[in-house]
């Protein structure tokens, strides 16, 4: 009796693999790339690198967004640009203009399934199209820009990333895709000097609070940064060494679904680069000062003796010690510690 | 015997506890059992590459993806490299890691459609310098080719390797499109007929598919299923004709199963008049049947017509190929039928009586309805598909704002269901006494007597149980959301982490979805077997002889040692009686065991 009754019991409750596969095969994801359209980087990128391709690059990503659609019928993309000088950050899937229309649209029928080809056709062509007409603007900005000799970036991986975050969080929030598991990959081509750190430090945090990881696909020169921020969010961070093949890096070590992370290995890396940088000059520093206040990290004092970020008054007496020190041991601190 | 099976119905209907896994099973067992040429001419079409992709586990799918643009074989060590193996779990057996049976499974996945190939390679080990076998995977080519189409859009004659997959930007415009090999745009019906609108075609469908499973519950209809539909109803073992019950009663009492179920389904498939078919009684079968959601009714019946379609003599390649099509059309959109095979042309007249397609008589085009376009969707999507259509079928004209479920019921086994569809109602007086009718509502009771009459004629407990959680009352969910909740909150703050994780959202009232399952139990009591019984041994030793025997090879049953009598189960019968005669030939003491 008690072996019949076990079983009829134990139905409701399902062993523990066959629910992996319900849970890890049919909750739908969704995918948020970020592309770095920094023109300078990507022309640096070109100049060290000959095999670096915007095109190649933009294909590749386009594979793998529509490989991402083909996971499963619930899957969703979306694509921002960063670090573009005339735009700023921008959605460029799903279109910005139109999104008032898709949302009430889709709230009224999502059960309009389009069909599969077509909807990698509206994906690859919405997202080339509006490429192309950035790229037709560009040039201009760009010369006056360069002109002017103001290496200020507008939308910065940063604001990319918190948009995309936003966006994410009311996805999660919303009825329909309540149980959406996400996950944000970088295409990066510039270096730290474009990435504000404190802002980067709070979508870093934004981002583990709500579970979701970033990945970053690095072309060009190492990033401390986006390493420091896979590292946090148990993303996948790598320096594309053959760009040749970024598909095969695209639908290998950036595929790895949110719900399939436990049980994968991530090609990570093992020692990562834990230095912050300076809140004035944006380098990355080894030593530095602390404002006692609001832990901003210096790498010089600044010249009204305030700190910058909480505006509070440092002690001048200790100022004129700090400031004194260097100059007793200029060089001799530095080498010895070197 | 236990209870007897309709034949030509999948024995694994019963098995399945939940509708979803009930669809994603039966059509993932039946690819996996077609044979290597029939894959491989399945992958040559890419909706088909696509909608079988989709079908597979996520571990599978990550495996696909991994081997896809890589070039040369790879390790089979590497797929289980990628893998975390739980360090918690080490502890216990590999078999029993939940990640470990997973990776199994998804591999599995992979041999039997053929994606996956080995390949056996002779190297030499590097230190060692023996010659070593070691065995390599990749992606089966035709498979692969395909789906790298699928993803980059690329013609057949394109891309060779992968480097030649990022061709420029500009052209990958143009080349996104599928080429007219076989892809779709080529099918897009010139005449962009805009009379058909998706509203119309969502009314097409549900009206067709409602008019089955009215006839199916026995409504009265004005308009009978044509005879396609009744011949696979009929087929399929959910529906049966006044004349084959006598048939498989009478059968049943003499033969074993096995035999019936061949004889039985050549009959089948000959075609009856339609006043013959007319008299189709529901089967069991029939009545799981109703019970599950509206995508695995569908799934369901397309199976058993490709079953049926073998029977015929038609190439299962082509049907598949055309179901899977359907799954990636678009709605709304027309097709011309210029491009269909003469198989998918016969199929085209019989989708369209399930409300798969609509498709006027010498119009040159054809729609698919959602209940095609959504065929190969996954659940999560599919859910609200088929619950809204569900919906509608269940409040045809009613206000639309109001939620799919409909139905209250209390810890005192009274049930309330908001609706005024007979075919819902039908459902219900499966299993639950009704009591009164109003207007948009039913009340009645959920007694031991009602239960027991769903049980023996089929359904299972936890089919009528999933089918109330489905189709709750949202004040239902909300309480039970909001109980959940305060559980969830007070166990955390005494910190009960074992409470918290059995914690379980109860949407139905505990007592009653406990006492659905007692009631089952009763009807468990006794189990019964097909065998042969022996007694009368002349000595202990024969008996002991055959009766250890008969336990190493696992055939008892039963045994009683004082009264010297055991009972073996019918397949090890045979077996048993030749190591019986042997001993009587070396011993020369005839005597014979008595089958009875």
């Amino acid at each position: 009796m008690d072996a019949i009754s076990d079983r009829a019991f134990g139905e409701s409750s399902a062993s523990t693999a066959a629910n992996i596969h319900r849970v890890v095969d049919e909750t739908p994801s969704l995918l948020t790339v970020i592309l770095d359209l920094h023109p300078l980087a990507w022309k640096s990128c070109r100049e060290t690198n000959d095999k670096i391709d915007f095109r190649n690059v933009t294909a590749s990503m386009l594979v793998m967004m529509n490989s991402h659609l083909a996971l499963n019928s619930g899957n969703r993309v979306s694509l921002y640009i960063a670090n573009s000088f005339s735009q700023g950050v921008k959605r460029v899937y799903p279109e910005e203009t139109s999104l008032k229309d898709t949302i009430l649209e889709k709230d009224g029928s999502l059960l309009k399934s389009v069909g599969i080809y077509g909807q990698f056709k509206v994906l690859d062509e919405n997202i080339l199209d509006t490429l192309d007409k950035l790229f037709h603007n560009e040039p201009e900005r760009l010369r006056d820009i360069i002109n002017k000799d103001d290496v200020f970036v507008k939308g910065t991986i940063t604001g990319a990333i918190s948009r995309a975050l936003s966006a994410i969080n009311k996805l999660q929030k919303h009825e329909e895709t309540l149980n959406m598991k996400a996950r944000v990959l970088v295409i990066s081509v510039s270096g730290d000097n474009t990435i504000p750190y404190v802002s980067m430090m709070n979508t870093i945090f934004a981002a583990q609070k709500m579970k979701i990881s970033i990945d970053v696909c690095k072309l060009g020169e190492k990033s401390i940064f986006l390493q420091q921020t896979a590292d946090a969010t148990n993303g996948v961070y790598m320096d594309i060494k053959y760009p040749n093949g970024l598909i095969q890096y695209l639908s290998n070590a950036f595929f790895i679904e949110p719900l399939l992370r436990p049980m994968i290995v991530l090609p990570s890396n093992t020692s990562v680069d834990f230095r912050a940088s300076c809140f004035v000059t944006n380098k990355v520093v080894d030593i530095g000062y602390v404002c006692s206040v609001c832990l901003c990290i210096l790498s010089v004092i600044p010249g009204d003796e305030r700190c910058p970020t909480c505006h509070s008054p440092f002690e001048h007496s200790l100022v004129t010690k700090l400031k004194r020190k260097p100059k007793v041991l200029p060089l001799d601190v530095k080498r010895m510690k070197k | 015997m236990s209870s007897a099976q309709p034949p030509g119905s999948s024995s694994s209907m019963n098995n399945e506890d939940t509708s979803v896994d009930f669809f994603k099973s039966t059509i993932n067992e039946y690819l996996d059992n077609l044979p290597e040429s029939v894959h491989n001419q399945l992958f040559h079409a890419r909706e088909t590459c696509l909608a079988i992709f989709r079908l597979l586990p996520a571990l599978s799918k990550f495996y696909i993806m991994t081997l896809l643009f890589h070039e040369t074989s790879v390790p089979y060590s590497d797929l289980n490299r990628w893998i975390k193996l739980n360090k918690m779990n080490s502890k216990q057996s590999i078999q029993q890691n939940p990640t470990k049976i997973y990776q199994n499974d998804s591999i599995k996945r992979l041999k039997s459609l053929h994606i996956l190939k080995e390949i056996k390679k002779q190297m030499i080990h590097p230190i060692t310098k023996q010659p070593t076998i070691i065995i390599f995977v990749q992606l089966n080519e035709i498979f692969r080719q395909s789906f790298r189409d699928v993803l980059t859009g690329f013609g057949d004659d394109g891309l060779k390797d992968a480097s030649q997959l990022t061709i420029n930007t500009e052209n990958n415009n143009e080349d996104v499109k599928p080429s007219s090999n076989g892809g779709l745009d080529t099918i897009f019906a010139d005449d962009a007929d805009n009379k058909i609108t998706i509203e119309y075609l969502d009314k097409y469908c549900l009206s067709k598919w409602e008019n089955i499973l009215h006839f199916m519950v026995g409504t009265e209809i004005k308009e009978i299923p044509s005879v396609g539909v009744l011949t696979l109803l009929r087929f399929a073992g959910l529906m049966e004709l006044p004349s084959d019950k006598e048939r498989r009663d009478l059968m049943n009492s003499v033969m074993d199963d096995h035999d019936i179920d061949t004889e039985y389904n050549e009959g089948k498939t000959k075609k009856l008049s339609i006043t013959t078919l007319r008299q189709l009684l529901i089967t069991q079968n029939g009545f799981q049947f109703l019970l599950q959601d509206i995508s695995s009714q569908i799934w369901t019946l397309l199976i058993q017509y490709l079953i049926m379609a073998e029977k015929l003599q038609m190439n299962p390649v082509d049907v598949l190929n055309f179901i899977f099509l359907l799954g990636s059309l678009e709605l709304g959109q027309g097709y011309n039928i210029n491009m269909l095979s003469k198989t998918q042309l016969i199929m085209l007249d019989d989708l369209q009586d399930y409300g798969l397609i609509y498709h006027e008589k010498g119009n040159k085009s054809f729609y698919p309805t959602r209940l095609a376009t959504s065929l190969t969707s996954e659940s999560s999507s599919f859910k609200n598909a088929s619950t809204a259509i569900d919906q509608e079928i269940s409040q045809p004209r009613n206000d639309k704002s109001t939620n799919v479920g409909s139905i209250i019921i209390e810890t005192n086994f009274k049930i309330y269901c908001y609706t005024s569809s007979p075919l819902q109602i039908a459902i219900l007086n499966l299993f639950v006494n009704l009591r009164a009718r109003f207007a948009n509502l039913v009340t009645g009771v959920v007694t031991r007597d009602s239960i027991r009459t769903a049980l023996r004629s089929g359904i299972t407990a936890q089919q009528i149980i999933n089918y109330l959680e489905t189709h709750a009352h949202t004040g239902m969910i909300e309480m039970a959301e909001a109980e959940y909740n305060k559980n969830y909150e007070f166990q955390n703050s005494i910190g009960n982490t074992v409470a918290l994780e059995q914690l379980k959202l109860e949407i139905l009232p505990p007592t009653v979805v406990d006492q659905i399952k007692l009631w089952q139990l009763e009807l468990d009591r006794v189990e019964s077997f097909r065998g042969y019984l022996y007694k009368d041994f002349s000595n202990d030793f024969e008996f002991e002889k055959l009766l250890s025997y008969g336990e190493e090879i696992g055939v008892i049953v039963w045994k009683d040692k004082s009264k010297r009598k055991f009972f073996v189960s019918q397949e090890g019968n045979g077996q048993l009686i030749e190591y019986a005669n042997k001993i009587i030939r070396n011993s020369n003491t005839p005597r014979p065991a008595t089958p009875m």
